[in-house]
């Protein structure tokens, strides 16, 4: 009803400035108008509204109002922008990327032609604030009431969070974290980065996200960096789980986060001669005693050490201890090995492969054994020849006729 | 006796016998050379090539490697060496009974075992001067030829070596010597030194391989004739010892070659596995010809004191 009244009323007003020979056309133009009709705007005047005039806001966020304007009057309209708070509240209009202080309403519904914006400052106290805005034309006039529920912000302590702050790796690898470290103050802050309470002989290097390395950072008021965290495990360290306490100093605040890293176990087993040298002398058929020294040069205990020889048929090679029960980390222990040539060796090199095989680990050396021929039968030839040279002398004494 | 000695060392010396021998020596040790040089030098040029590897012990190839057409100089010591000895040694003393020298000799106041004992000193001195000239001038020669540089344990081989040539030499001499005093021409002695040398260097070890295969079948297969093999093999070189150029030869081998780990062909079979390819020391190598070694002295020992004493039982008529 009220539509269909409007119409009739512009229709109307139309035909009253037409007069006498357009009168016949009246209703073709009535007609046309009714056909436009879902374009037509409720009401008179002209309208500014909000769909979301309250919004909820943190301090230091930015609130924006997209602002639509309804034209049922019969001609555009320029209007003066203009916003007003008790509490103090600022903000500026924007159209088209611009900051603007008046708008032109052209007939119908315009939607989003002008954005308010307003910047709610960090320090701001939880509460309600009002604006008004006020859009004001040659002959209408318009207002909308914005409400901004402001929470306050989170000040205080600053925090530093790992977002995991447990790693694993081998005691030859470095390990990674990431840091956030979040300033929760209004001013800026250098925090000097350190981890000096990690277990001796530990690495901790601090990074940001580029990779470059740092010693302290800068964080923006209210903002956050991420460090990224690198430790290098000592390498003798045993397995288990370390803790690296790692400290965020600034003047005024002391952050501290613990990363735990689990050291895997490692397990290594060293095999070599006493003298390092993998090789030694034998005589063929002869016990000869080596002595071996196994070293665990792993992380963790190694168990149950069983020798082994590999050597040529009819070699036998005997071990003072075959089977060492348990060897602790870093420790040497000392075997001898009884390496017994073949009777039927002869001179020359010989390989042989000891290996060492713990539950954990095993190791295998080649040593090179050099044969040697028992000097005994040397001695028996220069007997021999000595015999020879005694008997000459006695065929001399003999028929030397001397 | 050094009176004595010095006599026979300088008739050697000036005979012109002992100088044919040395320059037919010294050409034949030239040639070997410049053939164990060229071989040497291909072999050496493929291992650039990346081919074969070259031994360490280079230099002492040049004492073993043949040329293409022409004898190693040791080689030719084994055949030759034993020509020098017979030839230094076969008319010793019946060529002084036959210009009835001897007499006058045993007429001076001297001891009758002086005259052998010169004679066998001085040949023994003349094989030598002989061996280490010519060993000698050969090293020096190969040295300029091949700018290979000696090391310690190739000079300790080398001059071991020479000894060697020179006692197998010495046995050969010693051989001759008996038989010149035990037979009264010259010409017989030389005839029976030098049927013996042809009968153990060229015919020995095919009647050895002849009686250890009638006692150690090794033909038509079978178990047995495998099992044979090393009882066959070992008989035959058991036999083989007996010639002193197969022993001689073994020597060479042992000396010369320090990746040769023994003369035991069995026992370098049975040890194979496990063993590594190496170099034994010159300890070791003198070790494994010990008893060669031992062998041969006893031999010219043996030959000597035959000589001796037969000739100190002789009578001496004028």
């Amino acid at each position: 009803m009220k539509k269909n009244f409007l119409v009739r009323t512009g229709a109307a007003g139309m035909a009253a400035m037409m007069l006498g020979v357009m009168l016949t056309a009246t209703p073709v133009m009535a007609a046309g108008q009714t056909e436009d009709s879902t374009e037509v705007v409720v009401g008179s005047g002209i309208t500014m509204y909000t769909s979301y005039p309250g919004l909820t806001v943190k301090a230091g966020d930015t609130a924006t109002f997209a602002l639509n304007f309804t034209n049922a009057t019969s001609s555009g309209e320029t209007m003066e922008l203009s916003a007003s708070s008790k509490d103090g509240l600022e903000g500026y209009f924007t159209g088209s990327s611009n900051t603007v202080n008046s708008v032109y309403v052209p007939y119908g519904n315009n939607q989003s032609l002008v954005t308010y914006t307003v910047n709610v400052p960090d320090d701001t106290q939880d509460g309600t604030y009002h604006i008004t805005l006020t859009a004001k034309g040659a002959s209408h006039t318009s207002t909308v009431n914005l409400t901004l529920q402001v929470q306050e912000l989170d000040l205080g302590a600053s925090t530093l969070k790992a977002e995991t702050d447990k790693q694993s790796g081998d005691s030859s690898s470095s390990l990674s974290y990431s840091l956030t470290l979040q300033n929760n103050s209004l001013e800026t802050q250098t925090f000097k980065l350190s981890a000096d309470d990690a277990p001796k002989g530990w690495k901790v290097t601090f990074a940001d996200s580029n990779g470059s390395s740092l010693e302290s950072v800068d964080v923006d008021p209210v903002g956050s960096t991420t460090i990224k965290v690198t430790v290098t495990p000592s390498s003798d360290a045993g397995a288990g789980d370390f803790k690296i306490p790692v400290k965020a100093v600034s003047d005024s605040e002391n952050l501290e986060q613990d990363l735990t890293a689990t050291i895997t176990g490692t397990y290594d087993l060293g095999l070599t001669t006493q003298s390092g040298t993998l090789s030694f002398k034998a005589k063929a058929n002869k016990k000869t005693p080596v002595v071996l020294d196994i070293t665990n040069s792993g992380n963790d205990t190694l168990n149950n050490i069983n020798l082994t020889a590999t050597a040529a048929t009819d070699w036998t090679v005997e071990f003072s201890e075959s089977t060492i029960d348990s060897l602790a980390a870093g420790e040497t222990r000392e075997v001898t090995a009884y390496v017994t040539p073949a009777s039927s060796a002869i001179s020359g090199d010989y390989a042989m492969t000891i290996k060492a095989s713990a539950d954990e680990a095993n190791t295998s050396n080649q040593f090179r054994v050099t044969v040697e021929t028992q000097t005994v039968w040397g001695i028996v030839g220069i007997i021999i020849i000595l015999g020879i040279a005694a008997a000459l002398i006695a065929v001399f004494n003999k028929f030397g006729r001397h | 006796m050094r009176v004595l000695y010095k006599k026979e060392l300088s008739d050697h010396l000036d005979s012109t016998r002992y100088q044919i021998l040395f320059v037919l020596l010294a050409c034949i040790m030239i040639f070997a050379v410049n053939g164990a040089i060229s071989t040497i030098s291909q072999a050496a040029q493929q291992t650039s090539d990346g081919q074969t590897s070259v031994s360490e012990f280079l230099f002492l190839q040049l004492f073993t490697t043949s040329g293409s057409n022409v004898y190693s100089f040791s080689t030719f010591i084994g055949f030759l060496g034993p020509i020098v000895g017979i030839m230094l040694g076969f008319d010793a003393i019946n060529e002084e009974v036959a210009q009835g020298t001897l007499n006058r000799l045993a007429a001076q106041p001297i001891y009758r075992d002086t005259i052998i004992n010169a004679k066998f000193l001085a040949g023994l001195t003349a094989v030598a001067i002989m061996i280490f000239t010519l060993g000698g001038v050969m090293t020096g020669y190969g040295l300029i030829r091949t700018g290979l540089v000696l090391t310690g344990e190739e000079v300790a081989r080398i001059v071991m070596y020479l000894l060697m040539c020179t006692l197998y030499i010495s046995l050969w001499m010693a051989l001759a010597e008996l038989f010149s005093v035990t037979s009264r021409y010259a010409a017989t002695s030389a005839l029976a030194s030098i049927a013996i040398w042809l009968f153990l260097t060229m015919f020995w070890s095919t009647i050895v391989s002849g009686i250890a295969g009638s006692i150690y079948p090794v033909n038509g297969g079978g178990y047995q004739a495998q099992l044979n093999a090393i009882s066959n093999y070992s008989l035959q070189t058991g036999l083989n010892r007996v010639s002193p150029y197969y022993v001689f030869s073994e020597i060479t081998t042992i000396l010369m070659n320090p990746n040769v780990h023994s003369t035991n062909v069995v026992s370098l079979l049975t040890s194979q596995e496990g063993a590594v390819a190496s170099y034994l020391s010159f300890g070791q190598s003198l070790l494994q010809i010990w008893p060669h070694i031992v062998l041969m002295i006893a031999e010219t020992v043996i030959f000597f004191a035959a000589a001796y004493i037969t000739f100190m039982k002789r009578e001496i008529r004028a």
